[in-house]
């Protein structure tokens, strides 16, 4: 026997570690990261609540002076604390938590399509399952919080309200403007009670006789500025109400960019999915950008849409290989081999000579061979033996097309 | 059978100065770089090539705080390797015990890409990491590093965080067990 063992071990390779799949690799440990933060500082704050509901069982007054910096913890904090006495469950999964005594919090609209919330005092933390097509949103006199799958606080103070998010991202509307507020970022923005004649939503009229009582906060109307320290403000300047006076907010119309390069990949969809699609710039740079970003959070389907715009209306552009070779890297994966053949194939015929042809090529006979067209991925296979004797992908490729 | 450790020291082989790594000053440029190489290092300790994904995971989940305090290219280099055994180790310790209990789902190392292996190459391919299943985790570790990585004594001793004896005698009884399946093959 002339093998020696350690060489044949030496020999052996990983199938399709290349640099869309580095990239894919790249996405999920982000975002692993991300649910690694939240659930340490979950463990972290959640000890802490246990600490306070002991010191509260003991039997120790509430010391007013020093409540406010515990409560602005504890905005985050609840949402790790099981049950809290007050807290609101919705079946989605999604909670509304009140932070300390005072807070009252109610549930003003419950529907298929949309839950309010509704903050009169105190501070609250809301945990909102994301992918759920229902809107969230929070009231908070006039000021309303409309989520997107996210965790964040709001914590009343008379007429304001201080906002912080810590996933995801939230679009915040008061009666002069409107500002998004992405994970990390935080602003304080203009509650006073809205009024009759301002109507700010169809489902906060039809709710507004059984709940305006309710709120204790002072009620002078004084629309003023917001102040936010988020980087990344997306305006909205369609619903301003002709009594109050425009917001200074600084805006950054192009937000989804700026996550996507930062790699918060699901928040810059949501982002660029509340801009609307007309967001993105007809030039491949952008395309391929909102085909990462919808790829990279999970929407396949609009990926595959933003790429085929690249090869479709700009096919001599030097990404277009790329583009369609991602197309039909996805198509694979997502169970059509006939239509990610033909992906491949456009992939090879765009650059015959370029980086992308041999492994384009070796993926066009996987993807025959899967789509049950044994003839083409062996006449493929034997395509690509010719072309690359010593091919990366070589034996793979004899595997897919039935070579010896 | 050629055997890649003997009692006396021996020339042997060096492989050829690799390009010099390039700067990374970002976790994307820190994954692009290394996770390649984390792994090809996984599949081969493995020989599992679906595991692989998860542990370059776990890997850079565990590197991604401590990489910017690095900053010489090569330590960086060590330093990743060095993590990479330690959750590789994990896992063989968690499949011999599954193994153990009867719930570790047989591998078939046949299916394993191997660069212009013939048919008798895949099935003794198949067989060394069969018996590599039936050795502790350090013992494999220690064969696979010094045998098959081509790393030195004392790099193998500091991986696997033992004495040069111990990976010495590692590194033989792992041998002994790989010859005895060779010359049934």
């Amino acid at each position: 026997m002339s093998d020696v063992p350690e060489k044949l071990v030496d020999r052996v390779e990983l199938d399709g570690w290349d640099a869309p799949r580095v990239e894919q690799g790249l996405a999920r440990l982000h975002r692993a990261r991300r649910r690694r933060r939240v659930a340490r500082g979950g463990a972290a704050l959640a000890a802490l609540g246990v600490t306070v509901v002991g010191v509260a069982m003991l039997g120790l007054p509430p010391n007013p002076d020093t409540q406010g910096p515990a409560q602005e913890s504890a905005v985050v904090a609840a949402s790790a604390a099981p049950a809290a006495p007050g807290e609101l469950r919705f079946s989605d999964g999604s909670r509304a938590i009140p932070v300390g005594l005072d807070t009252t919090l109610e549930r003003v609209l419950t529907t298929d399509s949309e839950v309010r919330v509704r903050l009169t005092r105190g501070a609250g933390a809301f945990e909102v399952t994301p992918g759920v097509e229902r809107r969230f949103v929070v009231e908070v006199g006039s000021l309303q919080v409309i989520v997107l799958g996210t965790a964040f606080g709001v914590e009343r103070h008379g007429d304001e309200a201080h906002i912080s998010v810590t996933r995801g991202l939230v679009r915040v509307r008061w009666p002069s403007g409107e500002a998004m507020l992405p994970a990390g970022a935080e602003g304080t923005f203009p509650c006073a009670p809205p009024e009759r004649d301002v109507a700010t939503s169809g489902a906060l009229e039809r709710v507004s006789g059984e709940r305006h009582e309710s709120d204790t906060a002072p009620d002078a109307p004084q629309p003023g500025a917001a102040r936010a320290r988020a980087d990344l403000l997306v305006p909205d300047s369609d619903q301003r109400p002709a009594t109050a006076e425009p917001a200074p907010v600084p805006v950054t119309p192009d937000a989804w960019r700026a996550l996507a390069r930062a790699g918060e990949h699901a928040t810059a969809y949501e982002a660029l999915r509340l801009g609307g699609a007309d967001r993105v710039r007809d030039d491949v740079e952008d395309l391929m950008l909102a085909a990462d970003v919808a790829r990279l959070s999970g929407h396949g389907a609009e990926a595959i849409g933003y790429l085929e715009r690249v090869w479709r209306e700009h096919p001599t552009h030097p990404q277009a290989p790329l583009a369609s070779f991602t197309v039909g890297r996805m198509l694979l994966s997502r169970g059509q081999p006939a239509q990610a053949a033909r992906a491949f194939a456009r992939a090879r015929a765009q650059a015959p000579g370029g980086t992308l042809a041999q492994d384009a090529l070796a993926r066009e006979v996987e993807a025959w061979h899967r789509a049950g067209d044994a003839a083409r991925a062996h006449a493929l296979a034997l395509e690509y033996q010719a072309r690359f004797p010593a091919g990366r992908r070589l034996s793979a490729v004899r595997r897919f097309g039935g070579l010896p | 059978m050629e055997h890649c450790l003997d009692v006396k020291p021996q020339l042997r082989l060096l492989p050829a100065p690799a390009a010099p790594p390039r700067a990374v000053n970002t976790l994307d440029e820190f994954f692009r770089e290394f996770s390649p190489v984390v792994a090809r290092l996984g599949l081969r300790m493995l020989g599992r090539p679906h595991e692989v994904e998860d542990l370059v995971q776990d890997v850079f989940l565990d590197a991604h705080l401590g990489f910017l305090s690095i900053r010489d290219p090569a330590a960086l280099r060590s330093w990743v390797y060095t993590i990479a055994v330690r959750h590789v180790r994990k896992r063989l310790r968690r499949h011999r015990l599954r193994r153990f209990v009867g719930l570790d789902e047989v591998s078939d190392y046949a299916t394993l890409t191997c660069r212009d292996a013939s048919p008798e190459q895949r099935v003794v391919l198949a067989a060394v990491f069969r018996t590599l299943d039936t050795l502790p985790a350090d013992v494999r570790i220690a064969w696979h590093l010094h045998c098959v990585e081509r790393e030195t004594l004392p790099r193998v001793a500091e991986l696997c965080g033992c004495s040069r004896a111990t990976a010495h005698r590692r590194i033989a009884v792992a041998q002994a067990h790989i010859a005895e399946v060779m010359d049934h093959e």
